[in-house]
């Protein structure tokens, strides 16, 4: 997939098995939100296949958008409708109720009348998680997903995202903070100026850090170094 | 679709309202004007006033969609022309790229598209309910404000009168030219994803086609586009002539043509998303 200014991703090969939880890591314009917004058919690839449990993303979108729950990395809601509705519309569109998204509100602390133009940023990425859960997907990406959450938010957010992964969810989640993946995810792939550069385990990659003497963050930043050289 | 076409309506509902609502409420002065003997007068009279010279003018009488003089002093002429061509054309052309752009390309700009996106539609679906709201809006505008301004017309003593049958047919003809410019925006828009595109393309059809409505007694160019390619030229006089089936094939194949050309892009381009 590229842009008209000559940037974007190529030869990406990532798989993320049922119950496993990948952090995808990188710098500000690595790619991450390209791949991802790539893997939802939102963005046409050149060449290549995307696809969620066996479903191409492309030529059957409405049945992998079925068993797919996206956050993208800039959420922007309609701002006169409130969270309520949001939510039952999402529902709908997905043959659901939002029992479960009323759930998640009252977990989260959300005002669910208040209209979007209202609610800071911090509760806007509440109700887009909101959205992007409520119909139990398979498969979740979220495009750094705890951006504006508040610390004891996200704990919350990172119980919701442990308890999809042990009923079995694929779950590829974008970020450029190690500590953050260090709290959740199983294995790690990192982009860097559209490519991918490392896919390992988590274990693996602290593993590597460990004999090497060093911290996760300083084994995180060495290793963007040691490709730069 | 159902939901998305409810979500549509539902999220510029404020705008939606108000286009229905306060240009009737704003015309209800033509008809209002004709229960009074002194207001009736005094329009008629700043009428004359203000357009003094006019009546030898005929690119000026064009640029008001009037073809005869006198049609300006009576409740008939004054909806049928200069109601109805330009200003009905316009307005709905303008307020159908503003919609249509806030649902389509200005909300891939903006971020907004990208949570309709993931929802489980195809992108045909996608673009055939922002179709069906492209065209049905600005027939439903058009037709609430000319009933609008009718509520006087059957229910108090007019100088002068309307009939209700042909003020539809001038309605329905008067709203298709303004939906062909306001689809040909939201095709562009959804063809390229770019707001931009809607306006240059949709407002730029409709400048043109005024001008040549305006200017055809100048140039036979003009009077070619005029009379065989422009809305504007095929609205006619359905008042009184009824619907001709010419007139309305025009417009209604126009309608369908820039609506099949946005599918093609809008189907097979990745989204412009910020």
């Amino acid at each position: 997939m590229r842009y008209k200014n000559g940037k974007g991703v190529e030869a990406i090969n990532i798989a993320v098995g049922n119950g496993e939880v990948k952090g995808l890591l990188g710098p500000n314009g690595a790619g991450k939100s390209t791949t991802m917004r790539s893997l939802m058919g939102f963005l046409i690839p050149s060449v290549g296949t995307l696809s969620v449990e066996g479903i191409n993303t492309i030529e059957k979108s409405v049945e992998a958008k079925k068993i797919i729950g996206y956050l993208p990395g800039d959420p922007q809601l309609p701002q006169n409708l409130n969270s309520k509705s949001l939510f039952k519309l999402g529902a709908d569109m997905r043959g659901q109720t939002t029992d479960y998204a009323m759930e998640l509100a009252e977990k989260f602390e959300l005002e669910v009348d208040q209209t979007v133009k209202e609610l800071s940023k911090g509760n806007r990425q509440k109700v887009a998680l909101i959205l992007a859960v409520l119909h139990k997907p398979k498969a979740l990406i979220l495009d750094e997903p705890t951006s504006g959450l508040d610390p004891f938010h996200q704990r919350t957010f990172f119980e919701i995202i442990k308890e999809f992964a042990n009923n079995g969810a694929a779950i590829l989640l974008s970020s450029h903070i190690i500590s953050e993946v260090e709290k959740v995810a199983d294995s790690m792939a990192v982009l860097r100026d559209g490519s991918k550069v490392y896919d390992e385990t988590y274990e693996m990659f602290t593993r590597q850090a460990a004999e090497q003497g060093e911290d996760i963050e300083d084994a995180f930043f060495k290793f963007y170094d040691r490709r730069e050289s | 679709m159902f939901n998305y076409l409810k979500y549509m309506v539902t999220v510029p509902r404020k705008f939606i309202l108000n286009w229905t609502i306060a240009p009737g409420l704003y015309l209800l002065i033509l008809p209002l004007a004709f229960a009074n003997s002194s207001v009736e007068s005094l329009l008629i009279d700043t009428q004359r006033e203000a357009f003094r010279g006019m009546s030898e003018n005929e690119t000026m009488m064009n640029l008001l969609g009037i073809s005869d003089w006198d049609n300006v002093f009576t409740l008939e002429g004054m909806v049928t022309t200069y109601f109805m061509i330009p200003f009905v054309p316009i307005l709905i052309g303008i307020a159908t790229i503003i919609l249509l752009n806030k649902l389509g390309s200005k909300a891939e700009e903006d971020g907004t598209f990208e949570f309709v996106a993931a929802l489980p539609m195809t992108r045909t679906t996608v673009y055939l309910a922002q179709s069906v709201l492209a065209v049905f809006f600005g027939l439903f505008v058009t037709f609430a404000w000319t009933n609008i301004m009718f509520i006087p017309v059957a229910t108090m003593e007019l100088s002068q009168t309307l009939d209700y049958g042909p003020l539809m047919k001038a309605t329905l003809q008067g709203a298709l030219v303004g939906v062909s410019f306001g689809v040909l925006g939201f095709a562009f828009g959804a063809y390229t994803g770019k707001s931009s595109m809607a306006w240059a393309f949709g407002g730029g059809l409709m400048a043109i086609e005024y001008l040549a409505n305006s200017l055809k007694g100048t140039n036979d160019f003009f009077l070619w586009i005029d009379d065989n390619i422009s809305s504007f030229g095929a609205y006619g006089n359905p008042y009184q002539d009824g619907l001709i089936a010419g007139d309305l094939f025009l417009v209604i194949a126009k309608i369908a043509l820039f609506l099949s050309i946005g599918f093609i892009g809008f189907r097979n381009r990745s989204l412009n998303l910020r």
